[in-house]
């Protein structure tokens, strides 16, 4: 078993339903393929820095998880196929990193609207 | 660095052109508790020029061991669009 984390940014209009399924998918693949789920958060929807398939915006999902090299392979064949995600990363961690991310999930709102700001400082 | 290769006709012996000497402390190393994650893009854009390229080690002062982990963050941070590639791109 091997710790992984994976990111994975997903069209940012999507529906409650659509981004349901999907993430319940791939809790159905870790479990299907006798890995070990963690956590998945929902970074809600960032301002890319740069466009991906002519979308600005892209919703995030951090997806940490334990498993093998199969479930791993599965998990992004499973990804790329899927048209609504724009864009996947899977990173093998050494040490599970107790601290919270960099991105914290709470207030999304708030998170959005200081990107904009941020880029727009930037492109001065 | 042209100006240190250049003969040194006059005798005011080496390296005369180094008014001061650059802080060449790694911050990492210097604080242990600052750690280098690629999904923390505020840390590693003050690693990237306003180009969105790399500033390199004699520039930035990091040690090897950290200039190597920073890069990889930051290819792995533009990879999933926290870091820009190249510059601020132009948003339709």
């Amino acid at each position: 078993m091997r710790m992984y984390e994976t990111i994975f940014i997903v069209q940012p209009d999507l529906g409650e339903e659509e981004t349901k399924g999907l993430t319940a998918k791939v809790q159905e693949v870790i479990a299907n393929m006798k890995g070990d789920f963690k956590r998945l958060e929902d970074w809600g929807s960032r301002k890319l820095a740069y466009p991906i398939n002519k979308f600005t915006r892209g919703r995030y999902y951090f997806l940490r998880f334990d498993g093998d090299a199969p479930l791993i392979a599965e998990l992004e064949r499973r990804l790329r196929l899927d048209d609504k995600v724009l864009r996947y990363q899977s990173v093998k961690i050494e040490k599970e990193v107790a601290a919270p991310v960099a991105a914290p999930p709470k207030a999304v709102v708030e998170e959005s609207a200081e990107d904009v700001a941020e880029s727009a400082t930037e492109s001065e | 660095m042209s100006e240190e290769r250049a003969p040194q006709r006059s005798s005011s012996g080496p390296r005369k052109k180094r008014p001061f000497q650059r802080r060449k402390v790694c911050r990492f190393c210097a604080d242990k508790q600052v750690s280098i994650d690629y999904k923390d893009p505020r840390t590693l854009r003050y690693f990237v020029s306003e180009r969105g390229k790399i500033i390199p080690r004699r520039i930035s002062g990091n040690c090897s061991k950290h200039q190597r982990e920073i890069t990889e963050a930051i290819k792995r941070a533009r990879n999933i669009a926290l870091l820009p590639i190249a510059g601020t791109h132009i948003m339709p």
